[in-house]
């Protein structure tokens, strides 16, 4: 187990910059997801901390060593890829004892035949067998000992390759989206099983992933990268209400937020699709265009004299518990997503037309650049009574 | 779902095919028959395949003052006895496999890992060496054996094992074809190696070798049928000593002397030769597939 720390990593390919400065702390056995578009630079950042690729500028300390002159091997982390990198010739006991072998054989004790002439190779050998048998039975891979990866499924061999990351029972683990190969139901259980798996080992996680509902479900804490940059880290509901950064907001949560163009006054009284709405800004910033994100649950049905906006019903997406609203509002070519409890979505059917509102303090205000500002809530005021579902 | 082409055409297909194997098969059909026949009938081109099997006296065994009932036997018995008796055919036959197996396994020492340097790890000047390898494949043997015989002579090798090894110890074949099939191999395994702990060499020979057996039997196939039916370079470098001679080199000890070639014998001779490339390549055939579908890259 250990902490480790990134100090403004920066990674170059030629002309592109893949990672911009990179700062960040992980602590000792936290189990911490890095989240970000394809292409961010997540897989990247994860092959620098392995040592697999060397980082153009700053430093990785593990247990707060820097270890940019130690080979990976010797970094003592174990890497789970998303290909699963198997050994295609050997059974999946050999995979899994492969980091064992190789860190506790000597070059004569690993030699096919010369092996057992020297001394000490069989009670390694036993110890290795026992490891594996540990590690085997945690993944439940007993029956497949003998098994090629080609007779494997893809959820079996995801397992052999956490099996070969957890023998040696490293201080940090890595994950590269290792469950993006799998259908969709094994990713669920695959999802809970890693999450055991952390809460069992106690070891430091870092879970790369694309998927934020992986990262909302599975971490303690979530780093946002965005173009080789983290823009937000912090725990998952912070990251999900509160995001620091119109791309942040954008990417966590499903169905997307729904984001409308607005503007402010000078006195920082924030109009949203042109009209008030008792919201203002705790610092000025006059006279400036802003986006305003509303996320899809935050949204309710009002009546219509006191709604902020009306729209037609153009698709209702039913999934049992809750319905999926999508509206084209009036006058402009905005799209809107409402996420409404069943009970409440129950008259709704497509062409109607539904009005809206929602609560103030849930209103998520960006400026120009998409950096997030904070807002309060006028105390008294005709439309902050209007909104019914605070 | 496959094009079905009418019957016409399908019929046409199969007769070019058949004609193309009868060519193939024809020199192999010739010679095994030949090795079966008594020189009589290889003369007047009768018997048919297998000969009349009519037992004939060897009249050489008599000229050497045995009776004459000691010397008959049936052609094809004298043919391939000729064949052990007239020159040290086992010892020709050790040879190609001494030359042969050891020429593939320097090839493989050398081509694999510089296949996996110039596939999988980045160094300046590697597109530079990789191109060179490619204008190497361009090089005919021909072309540079006068060269590499007066090198051998001056370092004195000629008449050696090394001279028949020693020139086809690095394969630009080799190197492509393994460079090739490396290129397929996933980043992430090699990079799950260093991981575990693997160095670079161990990378090599207990990841790539493994994953490689269809691309390592297809090149095995090309050298080793290369070396052992080579005769060409034999012919240069090993000029007087029979205890060198490789098999296609032994099968000149039948070539006609005062007494005609002895064509039942020289063919014989031929037959046992390519034997054991056959059995090979059978053999070859078969860990082909079971290395396709073991290395579960289907
Ligand atoms: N070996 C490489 N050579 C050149 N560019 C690379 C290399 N590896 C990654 N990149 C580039 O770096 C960026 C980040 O890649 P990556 O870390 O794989 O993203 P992610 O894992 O988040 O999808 C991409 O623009 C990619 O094209
Ligand atoms: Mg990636």
């Amino acid at each position: 187990m250990a902490n480790l720390k990134l100090q403004a990593i920066t990674k170059r390919f030629g002309a592109t910059q893949a990672l911009k400065g990179i700062e960040l702390d992980i602590r000792d056995g936290e189990f911490l997801t890095l989240v970000g578009p394809s292409g961010c630079g997540k897989s990247t950042l994860l092959r620098i901390i392995a040592g697999l690729e060397e980082q153009s500028g700053g430093d990785v300390l593990i247990a707060d060593k820097r270890v940019s002159k130690v080979r990976p091997s010797e970094r003592d982390l174990a890497m789970v890829f998303q290909s699963y990198a198997l050994y295609p010739h050997l059974s999946v006991f050999d995979n899994i004892a492969v980091p064992l072998r190789m860190r506790w054989l000597s070059t004569w004790q690993r030699l096919p035949l010369a092996h057992w002439l020297v001394p000490g190779t069989r009670a390694q050998e036993r110890n290795i067998t026992g490891r594996v048998a540990e590690a085997s039975e945690i993944l439940g891979l007993q029956e497949l000992l003998n098994r090629k990866p080609a007779q494997l499924s893809g959820g079996q061999r995801q397992r052999v390759a956490v099996g070969r990351a957890i023998v040696r029972h490293p201080k940090v683990f890595l994950f590269d989206e290792p469950l993006s190969n799998l259908d969709a139901k094994l990713r669920v259980h695959m999802r809970t099983e890693i999450t055991q798996l952390h809460r069992r080992l106690r070891s430091t996680f870092i879970y790369v992933t694309h998927d934020q509902t992986e990262a909302m479900t599975m971490s303690d804490r979530i780093a946002v990268m965005m173009e080789g940059e983290l823009v937000q880290v912090g725990t998952p509901s912070e990251v999900y209400q509160n995001p620091r950064d119109v791309r942040v907001a954008e990417f966590i949560g499903s169905p997307k937020i729904n984001l409308f163009p607005g503007s402010v006054t000078s006195n920082g009284n924030v109009y949203l699709l042109g009209k008030e709405t008792a919201l203002c800004l705790e610092a000025p910033l006059a006279g400036e265009t802003i986006q305003i994100g509303i996320r899809p649950e935050h949204l309710c049905l009002a009546d219509p004299e006191r709604a902020i906006f009306s729209g037609v019903v153009q698709l209702i997406e039913n999934l049992g518990a809750e319905v999926f609203l999508h509206l084209h509002l009036d006058g402009g070519d905005q799209s809107v997503i409402v996420r409404l409890p069943h009970d409440l979505a129950a008259g709704i059917a497509v062409k109607h037309r539904v009005h809206l509102d929602f609560p103030r303090e849930r209103a998520l205000v960006f400026d120009l650049q998409g950096r997030r500002v904070d807002t309060e809530v006028a105390e008294v005021g005709p439309v902050r009574e209007a909104a019914p579902c605070g | 779902m496959r094009h079905h082409s009418s019957p016409l055409v399908e019929a046409f297909k199969h007769a070019v095919l058949i004609v193309g194997a009868l060519i193939v098969i024809l020199p192999f059909y010739t010679m095994l028959s030949y090795s079966l026949k008594s020189p009589h009938e290889i003369e007047t081109n009768t018997g048919g395949f297998f000969g009349a099997q009519k037992p004939m006296v060897d009249e050489y065994c008599v000229k050497l003052g045995n009776s004459r009932e000691q010397c008959t036997t049936i052609p094809v018995v004298y043919n391939y006895t000729q064949a052990f008796k007239k020159a040290p055919l086992l010892r020709y036959l050790f040879n190609g496999a001494f030359v042969t197996a050891s020429i593939f396994l320097i090839q493989l020492i050398v081509a694999v890992p510089a296949a996996y340097a110039l596939s999988k790890l980045r160094w300046w000047g590697r597109e530079t060496v990789f191109a060179m390898v490619l204008f190497c494949l361009l090089i005919p043997v021909h072309a540079i054996a006068l060269p590499l015989y007066i090198m051998l002579a001056k370092v004195g090798l000629t008449n050696t094992y090394a001279a028949l090894i020693i020139p086809w110890t690095i394969s630009v074949f080799g190197i492509f074809l393994m460079r090739q099939f490396f290129k397929t191999v996933p980043d992430d395994l090699i990079d799950a190696a260093r991981l575990d702990g693997m160095s670079e060499l161990s990378i090599v020979w207990r990841v790539m070798l493994p994953t490689a057996v269809p691309a390592l039997m297809a090149f095995a196939i090309f050298s080793v049928v290369a070396h052992w039916n080579d005769y060409f370079w034999p012919r240069v470098v090993i000029t007087g000593n029979r205890e060198l001679f490789t098999p296609p080199l032994g099968l000149r000890e039948f070539r006609g002397g005062a007494d005609g070639s002895a064509w039942g014998p020289m063919m014989a001779t031929a037959t046992i030769i390519v034997i054991p490339l056959i059995a090979a390549f059978l053999l070859a055939q078969k860990k082909f597939i079971e290395g396709i579908t073991l290395s579960g890259m289907k």
